[in-house]
């Protein structure tokens, strides 16, 4: 594919499909799509893909709120209402057992969303 | 491709109508148990299906859901609406995903055999695509399928992985090329298969 027959690279195509372009952009590849048999060729080889993909059906899992879920829900609401009725909701988060699962304490994953930064998730190399 | 709505493979949850992740997350640190219970019955499907599609077994999927959700609950005071609460809890999920390989590494180095994938009843085409998967490399497998079975954004990806948004869009570009190679010379060799990857799929012909 040359770059002089093809205004858009293959990687941008890609990036159109998964709606990922700026609109100039997209209009650009879409225009040049319209008119290129090898790029309509790629663009249905990357749908291909993601067919085979989306047919990785699984089944469902069990139904209703398991039991330990719903206790500790109850028991974080119950502090909840407890501290709102002392005015201390700002010491919520304070409590040593409201850590959640290994956040905040090294298993990776930067929780920006709870204020707390840590390393990366990393994908292991198996 | 592109954001779509939600399928068995993509099934996050959520309709324009609908009141958004992050104010039903927002309403649960408030103090609500139905904004918990709707996140629980929006995402309980979509991370099952990330964590079975990963683990290959039902039944540590379904706890390791159990366990992501109890992490919102104890982490719930601290969430702030800076993150999208679907990235929120695929970070989660890739943490718990991280921390079971680990000990299943840890097993194994211990002499200990770990559970073998469960593939009873599973169709063929996909045990053929799970086949196809395991050829590509872990970090380029993680970051296709975030794409495509959880539809998460190149940002999203790149948020959750901590690399850049270009790395995000040349890995997947790569991985998607080859998982099409891998499933074109399987199809060669075991004509009774059927493939989508080279060919347009029913479902999309004449969208071009």
């Amino acid at each position: 594919m040359s770059a002089n027959r093809h205004p858009i690279e293959q990687e941008e195509l890609m990036a159109y499909l998964d709606g990922e372009l700026p609109t100039h952009k997209a209009t650009e590849a879409l225009s040049h799509l319209e008119l290129c048999p090898e790029c309509q060729t790629l663009v249905a080889d990357f749908r291909g893909v993601s067919q085979e993909l989306m047919d990785w059906e699984v089944e469902s899992p069990g139904a209703g709120i398991p039991e330990e879920i719903n206790a500790a829900l109850g028991e974080r609401l119950q502090k909840r209402q407890a501290a709102s009725g002392k005015g201390q909701l700002a010491e919520i988060g304070k409590q040593s057992d409201d850590e959640p699962l290994g956040l905040g304490r090294g298993l990776g994953y930067p929780l920006r969303g709870c204020g707390t930064e840590v390393n990366a998730y990393q994908p292991q190399s198996e | 491709m592109g954001k779509t709505p939600p399928n068995d493979c993509a099934d996050s949850a959520g309709a324009p109508t609908m009141t958004s992740d992050e104010a039903l997350m927002l309403e649960f640190q408030g103090g609500s148990r139905a904004a918990f219970e709707e996140l629980f019955a929006r995402y309980r499907k979509p991370l099952y299906g990330f964590f079975v599609r990963r683990l290959n077994n039902p039944e540590r999927a379904e706890d390791l859901v159990q366990e992501a959700f109890l992490a919102v609950i104890r982490a719930a005071s601290r969430y702030e609406p800076r993150a999208l609460v679907r990235t929120y809890l695929y970070g989660i999920a890739l943490n718990l995903l991280a921390a079971e390989r680990r000990k299943f590494l840890t097993s194994s180095a211990l002499g200990q055999s770990a559970p073998e994938p469960k593939t009873d009843g599973t169709p063929e085409c996909v045990l053929w695509v799970q086949q196809a998967m395991e050829k590509l490399d872990s970090p380029d497998r993680e970051i296709l399928m975030l794409r495509e079975c959880e539809q998460l954004s190149y940002s999203d990806i790149a948020e959750l992985l901590r690399i850049p948004v270009n790395t995000v869009r040349s890995r997947l570009f790569r991985s998607r090329l080859a998982l099409k190679s891998y499933l074109e010379s399987e199809a060669k060799t075991n004509p009774a298969l059927r493939t989508n990857a080279g060919q347009p799929h029913p479902r999309t012909r004449g969208m071009q």
